[in-house]
């Protein structure tokens, strides 16, 4: 990345603190926001990933602020887990694209849904893992497999 | 370079290795396919894990709600249901039962898991939040605690289905009533202390090391004393 995309970035990112936080207190407790927030911006600035100005950055800042709300309800269990996976929905799905998420879930078998309910809830790989006494890749392809599903059935849609 | 749905979905769940996650990171503002599946998987995720507003009809109903019980027969928390606490799990189809909800301290008592009886402990600790989580394979109650000049303190009780192992840079073990427990120094100023009380695994973890193994087997013997 050349320094001038990096100053360019820098000064987007301090421009955005106010709406990040905004948007993260909407799901989390105030201080817990602010905190994801600035971890969530200091990131991106030191991120060596390049992303042109635009929605794509707008997305990226929000995926790396999902992450670092991920890390911190593993680290201690403060946020709700629920709230992480809400709060990254910044950008909703414009209405030419709008999908039907009910329709496509009930194509979707019982231990596949109850298997992406667990993760929205919280649930690590490693934890599922052990709970059914099989090895971590087989939830990571279980998952990956649930997800192609809910893709497809998405994409039946009209 | 080409990224595996499969890489992708775990990258979703924040599961991937920091080098595999890099590359995701690096490929997702160059792909538009790969944008499109993230921001559906989280809707699908909020669908899946919250409460949806039924358009279910009316012959379906039974059969969701049979569903619902059975699964929280399952953990042992009908009470949840008897109360109302988990309403929604009636509402999210053949899930058997998923929830995650701030609570009171009663409330959280449904989850038959050792609670302290009162809101205070030792040190100037006070309640701040009680979570609640229920899911067809544990159960947690998760009490947050604060005291003026603090970042804070969780301690969290875990259905014995479910092994937590926090990670620490160093590790000590004391003895409080005859029970282990064991002390880990993390890295990024955080502190935990875990331990085995009766069926549960208890975490009690500290945001910064403001406490030391003193003040540790003090709460820990407060808190067994309140929630035997």
């Amino acid at each position: 990345m050349h320094q001038h995309e990096s100053a360019e970035r820098w000064a987007w990112l301090v421009e955005q603190g106010d709406a990040l936080r905004r948007t993260l207190r909407r799901r989390l407790r105030a201080e817990d926001a602010d905190d994801v927030a600035s971890e969530a911006i200091l990131r991106a600035g030191r991120s060596t990933v390049s992303v042109a100005p635009g929605a794509r950055r707008a997305a990226w800042l929000h995926r790396i602020a999902r992450n670092v709300a991920i890390d911190r309800w593993r680290r201690d269990r403060r946020l709700v887990p629920l709230d992480i996976a809400a709060h990254v929905t910044a950008e909703p799905e414009t209405s030419a694209a709008r999908i039907d998420v009910e329709a496509a879930l009930k194509q979707l078998r019982p231990n596949d849904r109850r298997l992406l309910a667990l993760i929205a809830a919280g649930a690590r790989y490693s934890e599922i893992a052990h709970a059914e006494g099989v090895d971590v890749t087989a939830i990571r392809q279980r998952v990956a497999r649930a997800r192609a599903r809910v893709l497809a059935a998405l994409r039946e849609e009209p | 370079m080409t990224i595996t749905l499969e890489q992708l979905s775990a990258y979703y769940d924040r599961e991937l290795a920091p080098d595999e996650h890099q590359a995701v990171e690096a490929h997702l503002p160059q792909c538009a396919d790969c944008e499109t599946a993230l921001r559906r998987w989280v809707a699908v995720s909020r669908a899946v894990a919250t409460a949806v507003p039924s358009r279910t009809s009316p012959r379906r109903v039974p059969v969701l709600i049979v569903a619902g019980v059975m699964a929280l027969l399952a953990v042992g928390s009908t009470a949840a249901v008897a109360t109302g606490l988990f309403n929604e799990v009636f509402k999210i189809g053949n899930v058997s039962a998923v929830a995650s909800r701030r609570v009171t301290l009663e409330q959280a008592r449904v989850a038959n898991l050792p609670i302290p009886q009162s809101d205070q402990l030792p040190g100037g600790w006070t309640v701040d939040q009680v979570q609640l989580v229920v899911t067809p394979t544990w159960r947690s109650v998760d009490v947050q605690y604060r005291r003026p000049g603090s970042r804070g303190m969780g301690i969290t009780a875990w259905s014995q289905d479910i092994i937590v192992n926090p990670g620490a840079e160093r590790r000590e073990t004391i003895t409080v009533s005859d029970v282990p427990v064991e002390i880990g120094y993390g890295r990024d100023d955080s502190a935990t202390a875990r331990f085995t009380f009766g069926e549960s695994t208890v975490i009690i973890r500290f945001f910064t090391n403001e406490v030391d193994a003193s003040e540790v087997r003090a709460l820990v013997a407060a808190w067994m004393e309140q929630a035997r």
